[in-house]
């Protein structure tokens, strides 16, 4: 069974303060349906960097993407915003909700632009993520917890076949983080989807099916060899 | 799509106060447009009227020359040579007890039914007899008989009434004591709906007249030259025949208050595109977050481009709407106003009630979809350009900040070319200000100022940039909150530069006309007091009427006369001044009203080959708009030929735009005959008040409807001349209050935008007031130099409107006086239009709680 997502030799670079600095060399990664994946590494390393490109917000200098068969890394805007609003989804640290709706709009935002509306399964994940009573609020008004809750019924209300969550606790204490990572993780499982979190948290990467480690652009198991690629 | 327009929109229906910004920038821009159209289109369409009796065409005109008009035995020897579609017509102005002016229009409805038969240029429904006469319902059956029979009816149309404040009945008595007969309010159509309209027997017993103004032909099938032989064969020399041009001609007349009134409606329509563009981008800006959100949940550049462009567009029809209902609410307002300027000004007659023409939905539209497309251009060429994820980033203050440096040369490019094309086209005007083409002219000079303003804006900018370096390099090390303010001025310069650029175009407006204003009323107030040397004026009297009444406390009375000539195909009056007038016989009196002559040194002189008979002054007027210069010949038409007269020089005539020529009143009345004796003039010798004088003459038999003291001349010359500005001085206001707007919006972007930052900067310990003192300070210090740009400009400005517009426009000249309270006035006005705008946004930074600060910094990268 082919993997659902593919990178192979993935280079990308920026230019900050004049200089041209590289961010990812000659990255490769396979991650299957249904599995999850953590990725660790230093601050500025690519985490992030690695999850825009993966969900087509930003282009490889050079390297292929794969995700089911589609090239991620040559397809046009209008092509990948169709992957992402139907089979990608992404959870940010800071949230990222759309001020100007209430709770309810937020998590159906989603369901609706990618034309898969589950009533049932919407008030499942409501309910499972405890979003019963802020349902008409906006999210000025939810506390960091709530917003990082709503964050992930939206990612997760259309059962998408991929999530990326970058850093998705970051800015959330202990308690609400592992309550936020029981709630994303036991989603994804009823959802199905596969995932690929980005984290500093060890506690949090070792709940995952498997941990790499971004470092010096290429992503390490440290536990093995560098991986090859496929 | 619904989904994404309803995310987009969602942000206008929870920010109800920010997106009323956005609405005030196109209403209040899109609405002075049409305040204008509507003040323009109306008063089109009086002119039109001006061709026009009752609904009828009026092809032609006969006049006579003699000061009794048109003989009523001439009348009715044309009709009964075959000539039917004549009319009889007596025209008067007059002012109500309550100082209205009255424009009356008197003829012969039945002959206006026996013409109408004939032509097929008439009105529909017309067959000839008098219950048929006329398509409006009250000119036929018994109503008619009121109108045409003992005791008469006046005629009022239904606006009029409405501004006279009479009803049905009512009888209007005019300051002279003439008393109408009781009034009927009629519908006011299009035709003749600022006038009162009598019966023309009613009107000769009223005005004592056995004559008639002129005979209308109506429609177009009269043969002229046949009417014109049987004028010369009748014996009627003194009758003549000419199209009637009276609409084209106080549509010529017109035209560069017209295009003045335009050119304040396009900068004040220029000043809201600044609001326009300032809210559009402040609206993309604070949704910055939810648009990346949108990105990444899927929605593609284009769906997202689409989203915007609908809002937008549904922006720009609320904004039509309710630009236009304002414009014309607006324009409404203004109409009685500007009606009375045109009617001071040039005589013409504007009705007072706006029409509404649809046309100008569209145009208004068109002008909002044009402004928000400029608005919105930039923001969208990044959203379409960029890759999903800088998006969210790149709205930076710090990327903002290298983009606009990247747009200098840009810029600079930019500012030398619109100085190029500003002085070439002010170097065309200046070559074709001798000229005929007054409009093009005029264009020429409006094009040169737009692009020197535009210049001048896009040095604005740049201007800042420089200063800011400047100042900041020269600061000491240990100055550490100073040079931390500097350079945070720098980093808001990005998001305030069009907010400043917009208070600099009507800083510059405002001082711009009102130097022009006040160097007119110093020129105007001190030329009244030199032209008007009698103390009491007596229209339509002969002086030989004064000779053998005793006139206690008059020194000299002088007579006025007048002939109407046509000129090089315009109409232009010659004027008989009586020796005796002091104007024109006291050199040093003279030396004040002389504009220019062929020899300046000699004054006394110059008088002297006048009085001669020699030679002849001109109005400004002529002198600027006809291209006549002191020096050269005029030739001039005689009943018994034509002569020459060499320009002796030209002389001031504010107020007036006809054009004249100045005579001494006995060789006028050598070569033109019947030239009509317009009044004369009384000097007093002090040893009575103009009261009693007035009240003497009174008595003695001279009706008070022609009597004019100097005080009134100069008090209804005052008015007209404030009434001409009130206008300007209006439009002025309002462009520096959307400039006002513009600038709360840049800085309630700004703040939303530095939200976070404000609230590291208070969680560092730094006291509110320390960031309200730096914000002022930022504030002020743009504001000095936007200053210090605006009064050269506004000068320049000055300048251009005074030796160029104003003399293409009503042809006078001036001195350019810098008067420091005008300036002072606007410059102190514009700061407080500068503090109240930010006094919101500083409100906030007092009140609001830090937790306020940081939370937004949330929602605002």
């Amino acid at each position: 069974m082919p993997p659902l997502l593919s990178l192979c030799d993935i280079n990308k670079e920026f230019t900050v303060a004049g200089r041209r600095q590289r961010v990812l060399e000659q990255l490769n990664l396979n991650l299957n349906a249904h599995s999850s994946l953590a990725i660790k590494g230093d601050s500025g390393s690519g985490k992030s960097t690695l999850l825009h490109l993966i969900g087509g917000l930003d282009k490889p200098d050079s390297g292929e993407i794969w995700f089911d068969n589609n090239p991620i890394h040559s397809m046009g805007d209008a092509a990948i915003s169709e992957i992402r609003r139907s089979r990608i989804s992404y959870i940010f640290q800071d949230y990222q909700l759309i001020p100007t709706l209430s709770t309810r709009d937020n998590i159906r935002f989603q369901a609706v632009l990618s034309g898969r509306q589950d009533e049932v399964f919407t008030d499942q994940l409501i309910e499972q993520l405890d979003l019963t009573d802020s349902l008409d609020k906006l999210p000025p008004q939810l506390s960091g917890g709530q917003q990082q809750r709503v964050a992930i019924a939206r990612a997760l209300v259309h059962k998408p076949d991929l999530i990326l969550a970058d850093e998705p606790t970051g800015n959330l204490d202990n308690r609400n983080s592992a309550r936020a990572i029981d709630l994303l993780l036991g989603a994804v499982k009823v959802a199905g989807s596969a995932l690929i979190m980005v984290t500093h948290s060890d506690e949090m990467a070792n709940a995952l099916e498997r941990v790499l480690t971004l470092e010096g652009g290429k992503l390490i198991d440290l536990s093995k060899e560098p991986i090859q690629p496929s | 799509m619904r989904l994404i327009l309803k995310t987009l929109l969602s942000y206008h229906w929870r920010n109800l106060g920010q997106s009323l910004f956005l609405l005030a920038g196109l209403v209040s821009g899109l609405s002075l447009w049409v305040a204008v159209q509507v003040i323009n289109d109306t008063a089109n369409a009086s002119y039109q009227d001006a061709n026009q009796l009752l609904d009828y065409q009026l092809s032609h005109l006969i006049t006579s020359n003699s000061e009794q008009g048109v003989p009523l035995a001439a009348y009715v020897s044309l009709r009964r040579a075959g000539f039917d579609n004549l009319v009889p017509v007596l025209e008067r102005r007059l002012r109500s007890e309550e100082g209205e002016l009255l424009d009356i229009v008197a003829t012969d409805l039945f002959a206006i039914g026996t013409s109408a038969s004939d032509y097929s240029g008439a009105a529909s429904g017309v067959k000839g007899g008098p219950a048929e006469v006329s398509p409006k319902d009250e000119f036929s059956g018994e109503a008619w008989l009121e109108f045409v029979s003992p005791p008469y009816l006046t005629y009022v149309p239904a606006d009029l009434a409405q501004r006279l404040g009479i009803t049905d009945g009512d009888s209007i008595i005019t300051r002279g004591g003439v008393n109408f007969p009781s009034s009927q309010i009629i519908a006011g159509g299009a035709g003749n709906a600022t006038k009162l309209m009598l019966d023309i027997g009613a009107a000769m017993a009223i005005f004592e007249q056995d004559g008639f103004d002129y005979l209308a032909v109506i429609g177009n099938t009269t043969d002229v030259q046949l009417l014109s032989d049987q004028l010369e064969d009748g014996n009627y020399s003194s009758l003549q025949i000419s199209s009637n041009t009276q609409a084209l001609d106080l549509s010529q007349l017109t035209d560069s208050f017209h295009i003045n009134l335009t050119a304040m409606s396009l900068l004040s329509l220029v000043v809201g595109l600044f609001i326009i563009y300032n809210a559009a981008q402040f609206s993309i800006i604070y949704r910055r977050g939810s648009i990346r959100t949108l990105r990444a949940c899927g929605v593609s550049v284009r769906e997202l481009a689409v989203g915007l462009i609908i809002e937008y567009l549904l922006w720009v029809l609320i904004g039509t709407l309710l630009g236009c209902a304002l414009g014309f609410w607006l324009g409404s307002s203004l109409l009685p106003n500007i009606s009375a300027t045109l009617n001071g000004l040039y005589g013409a007659s504007v009705a007072t009630g706006a029409i509404f023409n649809p046309q100008w939905l569209w145009q208004t539209m068109a002008i909002g979809l044009v402004g928000m497309g400029l608005a919105i251009a930039v923001p969208m060429w990044n959203l379409m350009s960029t890759p999903a994820i800088i998006q969210s980033f790149s709205a930076s203050v710090a990327t903002h900040d290298l983009d606009y440096n990247k747009g200098r040369w840009f810029s600079v490019l930019m500012i030398v070319f619109l100085v190029l094309l500003g002085c070439g086209l002010l170097e065309y005007g200046l070559l074709e200000s001798g000229l005929l083409k007054t409009n093009q002219g005029l264009l020429s000079a409006f094009g040169s100022l737009a692009a020197l303003l535009f210049a001048g804006a896009l040095i604005l900018p740049q201007a800042l940039s420089w200063l800011i370096h400047l100042v900041s390099r020269g600061l000491p090390e240990s100055w550490y909150m100073r040079r931390w303010l500097m350079s945070d001025i720098m980093l808001q310069l990005p998001r305030t530069r069009i907010a400043f650029m917009a208070i600099l175009l009507a800083l510059v407006a405002n001082i711009g006309v009102n130097l022009m204003v006040s160097s007119f009323r110093t020129a105007f107030t001190n030329w009244l007091d030199y032209r008007l040397a009698a103390d009491i004026y007596v229209v339509g009297a002969q002086d030989e009427d004064f000779f053998n009444i005793d006139l206690p406390g008059v020194t000299e009375v002088f007579q006025t006369a007048h002939q109407t000539l046509r000129w090089q195909g315009k109409t232009i009056s010659v004027r008989g001044i009586d020796p005796q007038d002091p104007s024109y016989n006291d050199p040093e009196l003279f030396s004040r009203l002389l504009a220019e002559s062929i020899n300046t040194s000699a004054t006394s002189g110059l008088l002297q080959q006048w009085q001669s008979g020699t030679g002849v002054f001109i109005n400004e007027q002529m002198r600027h708009r006809q291209g006549v210069i002191p020096g050269n010949e005029v030739v001039l038409t005689m009943p018994d030929g034509s002569q020459s007269y060499r320009v002796l020089g030209t002389v001031h005539d504010y107020g007036n735009t006809q054009f004249e020529i100045y005579l001494p009143s006995s060789e006028l009345h050598q070569n033109w005959p019947s030239a009509a004796v317009t009044g004369v003039g009384l000097v007093l010798d002090g040893s009575r008040s103009e009261a009693q004088v007035i009240e003497h003459l009174v008595r003695v038999g001279v009706s008070a409807e022609r009597i004019r003291s100097q005080a009134d001349v100069k008090r209804l010359a005052s008015t007209i001349f404030e009434r001409t500005f009130l206008i300007t001085a209006a439009l002025n206001s309002l462009t520096l209050l959307i400039a006002g707007i513009s600038m709360l919006c840049a800085l309630l972007a700004l703040q939303i935008e530095r939200a976070g930052f404000i609230g590291n900067l208070l969680s560092l310990g730094l006291r509110r007031t320390e960031l309200i003192t730096g914000m002022l300070g930022a504030l002020l210090f743009k504001y000095i130099v936007t200053l210090l740009l605006a009064l050269p400009l506004g000068y320049l400005l000055a300048w251009v409107l005074i030796e160029k517009i104003n003399i293409l426009s009503f042809g006078w000249t001036m001195p350019l006086v810098w008067q420091g309270q005008a300036v002072l006035n606007t410059v102190g006005i514009a700061l407080l239009v500068l503090l109240a705008s930010s006094f919101p946004v500083l409100w906030l930074l007092k009140r609001k709680p830090l937790r306020h600060w940081l939370a937004r910094s949330v929602y605002s990268v």
